[in-house]
């Protein structure tokens, strides 16, 4: 049971982490990658190959991008352990999220005792135009994308609908770019690691109207990968107690594929609906959270999403990152790793590496990064035009 | 009855943007201005004919149904149909 009550079954617990650095390696293989990472994973987790009982997967271009689909068997020969069952997850930019969600309920319900889930992609060997021809089919082909809409206008419509019912955040917007290359010059897995300045942000070229280059997340390529584990292999594991970190919280939520689908614009559903249940099954509210890795694929997202998971009143996310509430040493910091913005968005990888990040912060292992409190954490992944989002709340160890 | 015959507010401009990059199937074709049109009960994403950058969009704009699409896939302008030259 947990705090509130609700039979969630098993507690779950992340044994390991582990990732490749998130930039462009286009010689690097999908298979070279994940090997890095899900390796790096189980010697953090102290767990052999042999033990690991299911594999799931999450990736979103392989066949478009990288002519490799059937990413499972794939994970699964490369750590010579090719009778465990896998599965691949695709959510668009939320197929990290995803897979761990379903990874979490599989140890919950007692399917499965130890579970690598892990997430890749490989996207900077094909030129941007192409890229950004594959992300659009993450939204509805003939009723969206047939009009030459694109991701970055998909939020640029959303950003537009929200200066006309707000006010404009363009400037909060520039901020939460400069803060993120902030926090990812401190970041050794971060892909883009150059300070820049409000005046760079406003004055790159255009990419979609209001947004420009530096509003945009990354072209990227990397891995990561975690271990859940049940309580009884955690009782047994050799991590050391004040590494131990447990999932008390998680949800997933959806909202029309489409935006002219939504009810509005300025609020994404699927993250209401999601962090909502996370919040339920962890016994706690956004007050109790101490930062978060939010979905940041374009600077107008976070601002929306501190409004959608309870941090801010709707209309006043820019107001926080106006007054400094969501910098490292904030009242609440958000994307301490750098974000999708600077540290890297590869598409499958993003939920696996947004954990990755929060546990980090958790163990205190985060360096100079790392934030003041951070005894309680949040994951917020996104998928597609906010059609799809998974949020996860992991508690630290006992103090 | 037709969703036209219901409609009590000409249709508008819910949201836009100029898209600025395009995907590399349609790279010829930018800048080109994508919008969401609220038309009557239903929204509608399409393409915007007659914008230019001395011609800028605004969310609330009126906007007109083409009787037929245009080359690049418009459905709707923002000059009336008798002002839309070939």
């Amino acid at each position: 049971m947990n705090p509130t009550g609700t039979n969630l079954g098993r507690r779950v617990f992340v044994a390991g982490i582990g990732e490749t650095p998130m930039g462009k390696y286009p010689q690097r293989s999908i298979q070279d990658m994940v090997t890095h990472a899900a390796g790096a994973a189980l010697r953090d987790a102290g767990i052999d190959s042999p033990a690991v009982q299911a594999i799931y997967m999450a990736n979103f271009g392989g066949q478009p991008l990288a002519s490799q689909g059937h990413i499972g068997p794939l994970v699964s020969e490369a750590l010579g352990i090719p009778s465990v069952p896998t599965v691949r997850f695709e959510a668009a930019c939320a197929s990290g999220g995803v897979a761990l969600y379903h990874a979490i309920s599989a140890i919950r319900s007692g399917v499965h005792d130890v579970i690598l889930v892990g997430g890749v992609e490989k996207m900077t060997h094909q030129p941007t135009g192409a890229v950004t021809e594959v992300l659009a089919t993450a939204m509805d082909a003939e009723a969206e994308a047939s009009t030459g809409l694109t991701f970055p206008g998909a939020f640029a419509m959303i950003a537009q609908r929200y200066f006309y019912e707000y006010r404009s955040v363009r400037q909060e917007m520039a901020q939460l770019a400069v803060q993120a290359h902030d926090n990812a010059l401190l970041n050794p897995d971060a892909q883009l690691r150059k300070p820049i300045d409000i005046a760079t942000v406003l004055e790159a070229p255009p990419i979609a109207d209001p947004l420009g280059l530096y509003d945009c997340s990354l072209i990227t390529d990397g891995a990561a990968f975690v271990v859940l584990v049940s309580e009884s292999i955690m009782e047994h594991a050799s991590t050391s107690p004040h590494r131990r970190t447990e999932i008390i919280g998680a949800g997933q939520g959806g909202d029309a594929l489409t935006l002219m689908g939504k009810p509005h614009l300025t609020s994404f559903s699927a993250t209401k609906h999601a962090v909502r249940q996370a919040y339920h099954q962890a016994g706690i509210g956004p007050k109790d959270l101490d930062f978060a890795e939010v979905h940041d694929c374009f600077t107008i997202t976070p601002i929306i999403t501190l409004e959608d998971i309870g941090i801010c009143e709707p209309g006043t996310g820019g107001d926080a990152v106006a007054a400094g509430h969501t910098a490292r040493d904030g009242r609440f910091p958000i994307n301490p790793s750098g974000g999708l913005k600077a540290k890297g968005h590869a598409i499958g990888a993003t939920g696996l590496s947004q954990l990755f990040e929060v546990i980090t912060q958790l163990r205190g292992d985060a360096g100079q990064r790392q934030v003041p409190k951070a005894d309680l954490g949040l994951t917020h992944n996104l998928g597609g035009t906010a059609a799809t989002c998974v949020s996860i709340i992991v508690k630290g160890h006992e103090q | 009855m037709t969703l036209t015959s219901q409609r009590t507010t000409p249709p508008f401009i819910y949201t836009f943007t100029v898209i600025r990059v395009a995907p590399s199937a349609l790279s010829g074709d930018g800048p080109y201005a994508v919008a969401v049109i609220a038309d009557g009960d239903t929204h509608v994403c399409s393409r915007v004919a007659g914008w230019s950058e001395q011609t800028p969009l605004h969310v609330g704009d009126e906007v007109y149904p083409l009787s037929t699409p245009d080359p690049h896939g418009a459905v709707y302008s923002i000059t009336p149909p008798q002002e839309v030259s070939s």
